[in-house]
């Protein structure tokens, strides 16, 4: 029986056999999450006009046909599809195609970058207040919590308000309300994963908090983390627009979609295309990301899989 | 086979499931037949298709899955061919299920007493006792002595023509029928020994212990008469001791109301001590069946044999457990023939190739093997 | 259980003080920290001369930390300044934009609860079939569009294409006609147009409020509609799945009793909190849509304020949104204690 024992561990001694079987669950599960992707349309098609639209912000210079910040003043409030003008021109005569490619840039930028560095932030924060507990935790959520009684849209306005108008520090102020929802989100997942088996046992071979928190909680943590980051894109998307529509943008003459909507409000009954066409750009945008969000909190639910 | 009183006879059932990885055939064919009043264990390992059965009876078979074929006949009525409609009459009065988790299988939001109470005002009907309370309830008025003179005659009044309307009472109103209901849900949480009933009819579930709410399960489930109880692995969540306490109620209140009980488990030992008849499965197929003492004693199918001698004992000593080689097969890809082929030590040719036939080794006592072993066992 | 209510309530009050201490905290820093703390106890027609004694009058010749509490009496006697962006006290301004704001969003949730609810139900109880998908749809924009360009484009197509196409069309702008409020005013008792002019017997200004209200609650109430329908479908897909459904079939309950009565209350219960938050956040992130149709109230003001680094007024309206914040979560609280018998004993 000894030598049968012997046999099969020389059999398995190939560590890259051993990490291949380890990875195969995992590719098996993700081969599965393809399939359930395939299955659904509504995914797909977000996922493709968040593609369209990273395609558009890279290639933007090529793509634009007017320089976004073009004044024309003989050639202003033109309807869509005159001169060359395929949505039209502004009240300034700027191009409104042209502006919204290039708004791509901005618009989608300042999501992206904010989710990012709020999500990353966030993450670090909430699971490292959700493992330590503690007062750090305590002090963390009291923290959160009066961030939290204030309403986004305002808190921003207010912060803008103190550092500047621009678009830049829109996006500060953004990154300002949004991070304690990801602190918040990540510390539920922590709190409940800290209870589980699989820590005590790394703790008892002498791991670090900062391993565990690192190699264990964080990445039990993703599934609704991105999903919530991928509605986040547009949530920030939406607040970004309606902040420079307000007037906390100023950059008057960027081609930023909000501030379009707002300099296209004076006349919009006359001449509405400057409304509608910077409007829809952030609606597919914002929609785009929500399908995505949808459809992967559809897939990674534990519940909905078989 | 004795003409005694079938209350119900499955006929060849078959069940799948369809899943993304494949058909998953859940049942092939299974034959049972339930006497009144009789006690039957449905055993085997998990995933061999019990809790599938039970759903099946009760047509609680939800899609990805399907009933593809068979028979299921209560009292002589085939429950695969009523309309829902009918199917739901029969849900909850005819046929019970207690199921294995009470926590989970009861609605958090609700008292107890509402939850039994709706099965009861939903296949009862109960105007005949709301009249007799109605009648009591006057009685009771009218033996207050400090009753002014004016007020009696008009009680008095009234309980004659109550009395006169015994035979054709008028419609109880929503409050009468909660009222009655109550009273109703009271006495069988009585019938199933809960402590304080009249406390616990208003509580919620998440209040009460295991084992009471359990109990208060099966007062739910007891509460119509049904003439098949199904208690599906109803114990396998309880303490040992609940679990011998609640096995003793069910077969009691069997008693009682004449019911036939299916007890699923997979504990043999819960077999041998309350069941009359037994039925063994495995993966998907009845492998033999019949009274508790003839299979226990002589076990003739390889796979019975194998489960029967793989419970340790006390008064031997073992060097290793005794298993049965292999394990459960994938019912996407079921084996061949005989399912238990593979892991079987007697198995030829014959086995691979088709399913055996139900052979009658003792009178009462079936298997489906082409090689039933006839000596041995304990 | 009555007993057991009204501890809830005061241990919950007594756990918001936290939270109102914070925002008092905040704004004290504000206004007297990094701004002059003396212009939100000023008015237009105040004297140089009076300054020394408005000064000395709320303590902003003391020390830092006695001012706070020169500050905490004034917040509580009801002295929070005077709103330079609006022209009258802060408490006035709070009593006469807190109705506007309130209103609209009790209409809007009106809209987006009766509508956003029963929509859930029928998308998770018809999963995957064209209505789920039509509702999933109608939701998932409803949480992408801007709210901003979602009133341009109502007023676009409501008020001026029904006007050229001769259709009857909505007002723009307003909560109620300038002719209809001079010539047929009304006493104002509470500040809520609908609720004043009906009980005044006044239909002209009650209709002419009516109609001007349309607009924006369906505009601000279609976002959070979208958010509960979303809501009230995963979760009652969530409960579906649920044992007792199962039991509740196994006990012969029709399917509609299954959905309905089972089902229901227990989804209920998440959808609740969702339905708290918008409220909440309707009632104080209304800015945009009171923006666009000139809607007097706590957006509009608080837009104005920041604008106008009014800090009388900012601080104002902070402590209000952060009372408002208190009570909308009690009240969320008490009605899950309600709905859910496991959290009431707790």
């Amino acid at each position: 029986m000894t030598e049968q024992i012997q046999a099969n561990e020389e059999q398995e001694f190939s560590r890259f056999e051993l990490w291949k079987e380890d990875l195969k669950p995992h590719i098996k599960e993700f081969k599965y999450s393809l399939h359930l992707l395939k299955q659904n349309p509504l995914v797909i098609t977000g996922i493709v006009i968040t593609l369209f639209y990273v395609f558009i912000a890279i290639f933007a210079p090529w793509i634009a046909p007017y320089d976004p910040e073009l004044i024309d003043l003989s050639n202003r409030n033109l309807p869509p599809l005159t001169n060359g003008h395929l949505f039209g021109t502004d009240n300034y005569g700027m191009d409104i195609f042209s502006r919204v490619i290039w708004g791509t840039r901005v618009d989608f930028g300042m999501a992206l970058i904010v989710v990012l560095v709020t999500a990353t932030f966030g993450t670090i924060l909430g699971a490292s207040s959700g493992y330590l507990g503690g007062k750090y935790d305590e002090l963390i959520m009291r923290i959160t919590d009066i961030f939290f009684a204030f309403p986004g849209l305002i808190l921003a306005m207010a912060i803008v308000t103190v550092i500047g108008r621009s678009l830049q520090n829109i996006m500060f102020a953004l990154m300002f309300v949004w991070w304690p929802g990801y602190t918040r989100l990540i510390r539920a997942q922590a709190l409940a994963e800290r209870e589980k088996l699989y820590v005590e046992a790394a703790r008892s071979v002498g791991a670090s908090d900062l391993r565990i928190i690192f190699k264990h909680i964080i990445p039990n943590s993703i599934q609704p983390l991105i999903v919530a980051a991928t509605m986040d894109l547009g949530g920030v998307l939406l607040t970004a627009a309606g902040l420079s529509f307000i007037g906390f943008g100023a950059e008057a003459g960027a081609p930023e979609w909000g501030w379009m909507i707002a300099a296209g409000q004076q006349y919009f009954l006359q001449y509405p295309w400057e409304v509608l066409f910077p409007g829809l750009a952030i609606f597919f945008a914002v929609l785009a990301f929500n399908l995505m969000g949808d459809g992967m909190r559809d897939i990674m639910d534990p519940r909905l899989r078989r | 086979m004795s003409n005694e009183d079938i209350v119900l006879e499955i006929k060849d059932l078959k069940t799948n499931f369809y899943t993304y990885e494949g058909v998953v055939k859940a049942l092939d064919g299974i034959n049972l037949k339930i006497r009144r009043g009789e006690t039957v264990g449905l055993v085997g390992e998990t995933g061999c298709g019990k809790s599938v059965t039970a759903r099946s009876i009760m047509r609680l078979v939800l899609p990805p899955g399907k009933i593809e074929e068979g028979q299921v006949i209560l009292e002589g009525t085939d429950l695969l061919k009523l309309s829902d409609e009918e199917m739901r009459k029969i849900r909850g009065s005819k046929i019970a299920i207690v199921f294995q988790d009470p926590m989970t299988y009861t609605n958090p939001v609700f008292t107890i007493g509402y939850q039994i109470a709706e099965v009861i005002k939903l296949h009862q009907d109960l105007t005949d006792r709301v009249h007799d309370m109605r009648i009591k309830k006057l009685k009771e008025a009218l033996e207050d002595k400090n009753l002014p003179d004016s007020k009696r005659e008009k009680l008095e009044k009234k309980l004659k023509e109550y009395e006169a309307l015994r035979d054709n009472p008028p419609k109880p109103t929503k409050k009468e029928l909660d009222e009655v209901a109550r009273e109703e849900a009271i006495k069988m949480l009585k019938l199933v020994r809960m402590p304080y009933p009249e406390k616990v009819v208003d509580q919620y579930p998440h209040e009460l212990s295991g084992g009471m709410r359990q109990r208060a399960m099966i007062a739910m489930a007891l509460s119509c008469n049904p003439v098949l109880f199904i208690a599906d692995e109803a114990t396998t969540a309880l303490d040992v001791t609940i679990q011998a306490q609640v096995l003793e109620l069910i077969n009691e209140l069997k008693d009682k109301f004449n019911s036939s009980v299916i007890i699923i488990t997979h504990d043999l030992g819960v077999v041998a001590n309350t069941c009359d008849s037994v039925a063994v499965m495995y993966a998907g197929v009845i492998v033999e069946r019949g009274p508790v003492e003839k299979v226990f004693y002589n076990p003739t199918h390889p796979y019975t044999k194998g489960l029967l001698a793989a419970i340790p004992r006390l008064d031997k000593k073992l060097d290793r457990l005794a298993t049965i080689r292999g394990s459960v097969p994938n019912l996407i890809y079921p084996p061949s023939g005989c399912r238990f082929h593979p892991r079987c030590d007697y198995a030829t040719e014959e086995c691979k190739k088709q399913k055996p036939p139900v052979q009658e080794v003792e009178p009462g006592h079936y298997v489906a093997c082409y090689h039933p072993v006839t000596n041995g066992g304990n | 259980m009555i007993v057991k209510v009204r501890d809830y309530i005061i241990r919950r009050i007594i756990l918001s003080i936290p939270v109102i201490l914070g925002a008092l905290f905040i704004t004290f820093f504000l206004s007297h920290v990094i701004g002059n703390p003396a212009a939100a106890y000023v008015t237009e027609r105040t004297p140089p001369e009076a300054i020394p004694a408005i000064i000395h009058q709320h303590g902003l010749d003391r020390p830092i930390w006695e001012q706070f509490f020169f500050y905490l009496r004034d917040v509580i006697t009801g002295d929070w300044g005077y709103s330079m962006a609006v022209h009258m006290d802060v408490t006035a301004a709070i009593a006469t934009f807190f109705p506007a704001t309130f209103e609209l969003a009790m209409a809007a949730m009106v809209f987006s609860v009766g509508l956003g609810i029963p929509l859930g139900i029928v998308s998770a109880t018809h999963k995957d079939q064209w209505i789920d998908q039509l509702t999933r749809i109608i939701a998932l924009s409803g949480v992408s569009l801007p709210v901003f360009w979602l009133a341009l484009m109502l007023k676009y197509i409501f008020y001026y294409k029904f006007w050229q196409w001769g259709l009857p069309y909505l007002p723009n702008v307003g909560r109620v006609d300038h002719l209809v409020e001079i010539l047929y005013p009304i006493k104002r008792i509470t500040g809520l147009y609908l609720f004043d002019s009906l009980i005044q017997g006044n239909f002209v200004f009650f209709w002419s409020a009516l109609i001007h209200l349309i607009m924006p609650a369906f505009c601000l109430g279609y976002i959070s509609m979208a958010l509960i329908t979303r809501m009230m479908r995963s979760s009652m897909l969530e409960v579906l799945k649920e044992d007792y459904i199962l039991l509740a079939r196994a006990k012969g309950l029709s399917e509609r009793v299954v959905i309905y009565r089972h089902a229901l209350r227990n989804a209920l219960i998440p959808t609740v909190t969702v339905i708290g938050l918008a409220f909440g956040g309707l009632m104080t992130g209304a800015v945009l849509t009171e923006t666009i149709f000139a809607w007097h109230g706590l957006g509009q003001w608080s837009t104005a304020a920041i604008l106008t680094t009014d800090f009388a007024a900012i601080n104002g309206f902070t402590l209000l949104v952060a009372f408002i914040f208190v009570i909308m979560n009690l009240l969320v609280d008490l009605l899950y204690g309600i709905l859910d018998p496991r959290i009431r004993y707790s």
